[in-house]
């Protein structure tokens, strides 16, 4: 696995970011993520700007670190911006390159959907790093709890997906056991004829689809010996909870809401 | 095949934050035919150091030499032929079953090494026969047969590439009394009579006491101790400052010594003999 | 505590029974090992104690209440289980987590749920491993987040299902260990299934199952003086015994039958100083 790829990862911290119930910092990315994409003037992309650099600072992780794990992500946002500038012909042509004339409002086009590319990855990004994915599905859990009465399984759901978070691990472990006993077993997962090395896939995944059945009939009869039947008369021992911080944060970002929407026209 | 690691270092992931070193400058020799066992605790480097045994994994520094192979950072292309003479048996081997017969699974090392398949086929008959299997079993599912028979088609499906060294890492882990017996006394029979050279890695004070003929003691990375089982067990105090037990006959012996003044030795006995002698020593008794 | 009056088991109608007219009886607070090989049906027997499977014809009772399909949820908090596989009884994605999930589902407050996770956590000795993830555990850690999970909800009985099989010695240590002091605390009925006639021994009394059945039940002394009936059902006999067994041969009479080599000692060096 590539080090250097953060999406996706948690950083343990205490800083004023990680203590933010996760609702607070989902429902702000959501809102934050809309209100890119009304984004026209750049005093709103200033605005806008400003606000994820003050989280990203306030969350304690070196900005460094995030700008590299995000390397993967550039590319895309490069690639963005090319293809912006040579696909747009409104505007005034400013110069060309081999050939290829450049408008003025492809500049500002690039620009702006390439920003709007990279506030939107950062802020997720930010949100995964200071959250554990187990936070992350509690939130989700209760956000999505209205949906409920409408029949949505939503505790099944949110509990699959912990579950999952919890035998990522295992599963790993499990696959590079595997994929060393066949290896020592003559087989070659890199090289070959391309019938062997399908062979060579599902030497791999049938063992561990086995395994994994076995383990989810063993798991599905532990809980049920610890009482657990479904969503009925069911407490929770993880409990989130709004604080003044969420609060504050709340009314600041209302405030960046208010700025950007007076600026934007 | 001889198997001689000279000054093997391995890191996981180097150069990373988490690099962590799991051999340290290892060497030892495990001489042709011979049965050795590895014994440590969990996270000594046992494991690291079985996956060597057919490059799996590579020395990071130093070499290992197995018969004609070098094993040393550098990728060889000769890995393929390595694998086919060192068998290794996993540990909870049932795992890696996966054809829809248990012919066609025990097959699948012969067809990836390139043999002649119909030869493998020929050997069948008799690989079943010394892992004590009928040849019924051959079309049927390996996913309907009982946890010890599917662990046994497995080290079938080792033994039937016919390896000179055969790797075996805890072979009897969950198995019950009956299973774990013939389990071992398999494992015994393929080094008496064939000669294979074998290399067990055990929590199994008891089973390298009567087994094996080496043994090598590993604990945080390096070899600790090594040299026979009577000998490597006789240093009680160095053995206990690794976290390991003796084989409970030596644990037996050397409180009965204690307490009792004797000078009762170890050399093989059953346990009813060593009942025997002891009464014997003791003069009680002594109806006979 | 627990009684099964003549019951019996299939896993289907056209399978073959695999308990045969059961009679048992485990008294409260009574450590009961149930030994036999694989197959003998001892891990059945145990599922038919927290209502995890249900009779095919007798009758099974938990501390007076017949367990069938209207009780068997509160029979399951009477009587928590240990299965043999760490990895694949751990739910939560921390210590605490996992802890917690039985009280989840009894619908506990959450104020009280935190007391009972620290207690139980206290009593395994894992507390300060609270905030772990599994994945950062031995295997012997595990199981004793199990039993820490089980203790939450204050049971009656605990079965251990095979619960040392895959732990390496020093697991198996450290569990040992967590029971006899967990006994030493409180008043807990112990029901521990295994192979190991050694491990079988530490318990006040052992019952042997074969084909189904029960083949012996006694004091373990007396259990490990029949070894012959014990190899005869795939059991293997413990090293202690099998000395003795020589010395007997030998004309040698033991005051007891030895469960640990430390008592054979101690027998021999009185036997010798009488001499």
């Amino acid at each position: 696995m590539n080090q250097s790829f953060i999406i996706g990862q948690y950083v343990p911290s205490d800083s004023l970011i990680h203590r933010l119930d996760p609702r607070t910092k989902i429902v702000i990315v959501f809102f934050y993520v809309i209100v890119t994409f009304s984004a026209e003037t750049w005093a709103s992309y200033l605005i806008l700007f400003s606000f994820a650099g003050l989280a990203a600072l306030s969350s304690k992780i070196h900005p460094l670190f995030i700008l590299k794990g995000l390397k993967p992500i550039w590319f895309i946002i490069i690639l963005t911006f090319i293809l912006h500038l040579f696909i747009q012909r409104q505007g005034n042509e400013l110069f060309s390159i081999a050939g290829y004339p450049i408008y003025d409002q492809a500049i500002i086009q690039a620009t702006i959907i390439s920003s709007r590319l990279f506030l939107l990855i950062l802020m997720t990004t930010l949100l995964t790093l200071t959250t554990t994915p187990i936070s992350i599905t509690d939130a989700v859990e209760t956000i999505l709890k209205p949906l409920k009465k409408i029949k949505v399984p939503v505790h099944e759901m949110a509990l699959m997906m912990s579950i999952s978070l919890r035998f990522i691990p295992t599963l790993l472990d499990e696959t590079d056991k595997i994929s060393k006993a066949q290896a020592s077993r003559g087989i070659d997962f890199r090289t070959g004829k391309w019938r062997d090395r399908i062979k060579a896939i599902f030497a791999l995944l049938i063992p561990l689809f086995m395994s994994s059945f076995k383990r989810a009939e063993e798991l599905a009869t532990a809980m049920e010996a610890r009482g657990y039947r479904g969503d009925i008369g069911r407490t929770k021992f993880r409990e989130l909870k709004f604080t003044n911080l969420d609060v504050q944060v709340f009314i600041l970002f209302l405030l960046m809401a208010a700025a950007f929407f007076y600026f934007n026209n | 095949m001889e198997i001689e690691f000279k000054n093997v270092s391995y890191t996981y992931q180097p150069n990373s934050p988490f690099s962590f070193q799991a051999l340290k400058e290892v060497s030892l020799t495990i001489p042709t035919g011979s049965f050795s066992a590895i014994v440590g605790h969990t996270g000594s480097g046992k494991s690291t150091l079985l996956q060597h045994l057919n490059g799996l994994l590579r020395p990071t520094e130093g070499q290992i030499q197995i018969g004609e192979y070098t094993l040393a950072e550098k990728k060889s292309n000769q890995i393929k032929e390595l694998r086919k003479e060192v068998g290794v048996v996993f540990q909870y081997p049932e795992h890696q079953l996966f054809e829809e017969t248990v012919e066609k699974d025990i097959l699948f090392g012969p067809h990836n090494f390139g043999m002649e398949v119909e030869k493998a086929k020929e050997r069948l008959p008799a690989i079943l026969e010394e892992v004590g299997l009928s040849e019924d079993i051959l079309d049927r599912s390996p996913f309907e047969l009982s946890g010890g028979q599917m662990r046994r088609v497995a080290i079938a499906g080792v033994l039937i590439t016919d390896p000179k060294v055969l790797v075996l890492d805890e072979p009897t882990a969950g198995l019950d009394p009956k299973g774990r017996q013939q389990v071992m006394a398999l494992v015994e029979a393929l080094h008496k009579q064939k000669g294979i050279t074998v290399v067990l890695v055990t929590h199994h004070m008891e089973d390298v006491l009567r087994y094996a003929e080496n043994v090598f003691v590993l604990s945080q990375g390096m070899l600790a101790m090594e040299g026979t089982p009577t000998n490597v067990f006789s240093k009680r105090k160095e053995l206990r400052a690794l976290g390991l037990d003796l084989p409970v006959e030596m644990q037996f012996l050397e409180k009965l010594n204690e307490t009792l003044g004797l000078t009762i030795h170890y050399h093989g006995q059953t346990a009813e003999e060593l009942g025997q002698e002891i009464a014997m020593a003791l003069e009680l008794g002594g109806n006979q | 505590m627990i009684h099964f009056n003549q019951v019996s088991f299939a896993y289907g109608d056209d399978q073959v029974d695999v308990i045969r007219e059961l009679d048992l009886s485990i008294d409260k607070n009574e450590w009961v090992a149930l030994i036999g090989h694989n197959g003998s049906g001892k891990s059945t027997a145990a599922k038919l104690m927290n209502g995890l499977l249900l009779p095919k014809s007798g009758k099974v009772t938990v501390g007076g209440t017949e367990l069938n399909e209207e009780t068997y949820w509160d029979i399951r908090k009477k009587v928590g289980m240990v299965f043999q596989n760490p990895e694949n009884q751990f739910v939560g994605t921390t210590v605490m987590d996992d802890v917690a999930f039985g009280l989840e589902n009894l619908g506990v407050p959450r104020e009280e749920m935190k007391e009972r996770v620290d207690e139980a956590l206290y009593l395994v000795g894992m507390y300060d491993y609270r905030e772990h993830a599994p994945h950062r555990l031995s295997g012997g850690q595990k199981q004793r987040v199990a039993i820490a999970g089980i203790l939450a909800i204050m049971p009656d009985v605990i079965i251990f299902d095979e619960a040392t099989t895959m732990l390496d010695p020093m697991g198996r240590q450290e569990l040992l260990k967590t029971i006899e002091e967990l006994r030493e605390k409180q008043e807990i009925t112990i029901i521990y299934i295994t192979h190991d006639l050694s491990e079988a021994a530490l318990a006040d009394r052992m019952i042997v199952m074969n084909q189904g059945e029960k083949w012996l039940s006694g004091k373990p002394r007396e259990i490990f003086k029949q070894t012959r009936a014990l190899v005869e059902i795939g059991l293997e006999v413990p090293f202690v015994t099998r000395v003795a067994d020589g010395m007997k041969q030998h004309g040698i009479q033991l005051i007891e039958e030895p469960l640990h080599y430390h008592e054979l000692v101690d027998q021999l060096w009185k036997l010798n100083s009488k001499t």
